[in-house]
């Protein structure tokens, strides 16, 4: 069967490989039984992209369905303006661009290519404060994008019963999974 | 358990709830009734395999108890028969078989599973009429992989012989068809979203018959455990997916497939809700030629890794031009 890598699982994943596999058990529970303020939040800022609402030019695409089957990753375009090129991620509020949100749009980015569409910049958004932080395509940034293909890497090969995970405390208190994790701090 | 002369008599029975079908029991007794209270379909629980329901409905404890009784799954799906939820009769309790799957290490039954799927996708290329040079090449190259599969080293040597296989085999099965490359979920075109569909359909009934012996789902040979992924179902319909592409071609040859069968929405294709029986209909036909093939062949698998046989043991599915 094609299997694929979900692009919500690489900012996941950075934050804790083990939270996907919690989360994945809740599966189609509604999300209110387990979702806390700042996940409610994300998803109302994200509503208009999931309806399909933000705009109706026949220029931009808003939460298409993509490939990258080089990576074998799937997921959705948050907005990509066909004409001008331009691929956007909307996040409720930045404080910081973590390297997870930069993956994420590497992962459309080169899914679009793959798809044929000519991608020439790539932004965060805040919806918040109403601003955009311009992030360099994959290959003006080769760290970044040999970073993004080692946690491709990782994610494929991680092993819940691997020995040796370390949970960072921080993480664990702020983890709407922590009930159910046998590393949480409690 | 379940033998191959009850199976055979046992069918997948759909309601589609969204054109106001109902679902009822009397005695022992499924009865599918219309908008208007007529009878669609009347069958004795004792005859059916798995119940799916796309669409709304309300079900009843009378149901879930019969399924139990009588030993039939039920998938619900949504309008556009994307499952959402399963209603199963697992032989959960077969503690001895899921011991055996957690224990086996080796990569003898993915070897055998890959030649397997790239040996029949090399026949359809082969029953293809008038075929290009091309497509004579790559069946000598496929045939190639799949010898290769057989004693690959290593699990990423055997994933890179089935993806350059598969994408070989699928620019030379629809090269008649607008094909753009395989794009699961996308929707890029309507091939790449009827056979997402018909997919779909394949898993639902292979994960209805690895059930009926308590697999562990999730503990695949081929597809190593990922999170939450039935990686075992991903195994098992390998040797089978060839089925849904040669129904596909066929289907748009006979014209049962047509572009404005599907809405197209910014570059995507979505079929028209009041186009999925007819879809269902004809994607569900061409599994249900092959059920006891599919029926034996998990069977044989369960026996054969129960009493850990020698790969050669294994059951193979060969697809029939």
């Amino acid at each position: 069967m094609e299997t694929y890598i979900p692009i919500s699982f690489l900012n996941d994943f950075i934050f804790c490989p083990r939270s996907i596999y919690f989360h994945q058990l809740y599966g189609n529970f509604n999300t209110q039984i387990y979702q806390q303020k700042p996940q409610i939040a994300g998803k109302a800022a994200h509503s208009s992209i999931d309806e399909k609402a933000y705009s109706t030019r026949k220029n931009i695409l808003q939460g298409i369905e993509i490939y990258c089957e080089q990576y074998k990753i799937c997921g959705k375009v948050d907005l990509f303006d066909t004409d001008s090129g331009k691929l956007t991620e909307r996040k409720r509020q930045i404080k910081t661009i973590y390297d997870g949100y930069v993956f994420q749009v590497y992962a459309q980015y080169h899914a679009l290519i793959e798809m044929g569409y000519a991608v020439n910049s790539i932004a965060l958004y805040d919806i918040t404060h109403n601003k955009n932080h311009p992030i360099p395509l994959p290959h003006e940034n080769p760290d970044m994008q040999l970073k993004f293909e080692k946690l491709i890497e990782q994610i494929n090969s991680f092993d819940m019963n691997a020995p040796g995970f370390i949970p960072v405390e921080a993480k664990c208190r702020n983890c709407i999974y922590s009930n159910l994790c046998d590393y949480a701090y409690t | 358990m379940l033998s191959l002369p009850d199976f055979r008599e046992k069918n997948i029975v759909i309601c589609f709830a969204a054109e106001g079908q109902k679902v009822s029991f009397k005695n022992d007794n499924l009865i599918i009734k219309d908008e208007e209270e007529n009878t669609v379909l009347q069958t004795t629980c004792h005859k059916i395999f798995s119940l799916w329901i796309a669409g709304n409905i309300t079900i009843t404890s009378g149901i879930l108890e019969r399924s139990k009784k009588f030993g039939f799954s039920i998938y619900m799906l949504s309008h556009n028969c994307r499952p959402y939820g399963l209603w199963s009769s697992a032989t959960e309790g077969n503690f001895l078989l899921r011991r055996k799957q957690y224990d086996y290490k080796e990569l003898n039954i993915a070897r055998h599973l890959v030649n397997n799927k790239i040996i029949n996708q090399t026949e359809l290329l082969k029953g293809i009429r008038g075929k290009s040079q091309g497509a004579k090449d790559a069946i000598d190259k496929m045939t190639e992989y799949a010898r290769q599969a057989e004693t690959a080293v290593d699990l990423q040597m055997l994933l890179g012989l089935e993806g350059v296989a598969s994408r070989l085999y699928f620019s030379h099965w629809f090269d008649d068809m607008e094909w753009k490359g395989r794009r699961p979920r996308t929707k890029i075109d309507i091939i790449n979203t009827t056979l997402d569909i018909g997919y779909t359909y394949l898993f639902n009934i292979t994960e209805c018959m690895l059930n009926l012996y308590g697999f562990d789902l999730y503990q695949g040979v081929y597809h190593r455990s990922f999170y939450q992924r039935k990686s075992l179902v991903c195994d098992i319909v390998e040797p089978f997916r060839c089925v849904i592409d040669k129904q596909i071609k066929r289907a748009y040859g006979l014209k049962q497939m047509q572009k404005d069968d599907f809405r197209e929405q910014k570059g995507q294709y979505f079929l028209k809700i009041e186009k999925n029986k007819d879809y269902t209909r004809w994607l569900i036909q061409s599994l249900l030629e092959h059920k006891e093939d599919m029926f034996s062949y998990v069977q044989e698998y369960y026996r054969c890794f129960m009493r850990r046989k020698p790969i050669e043991h294994y059951p193979v599915f060969k697809i029939k031009e």
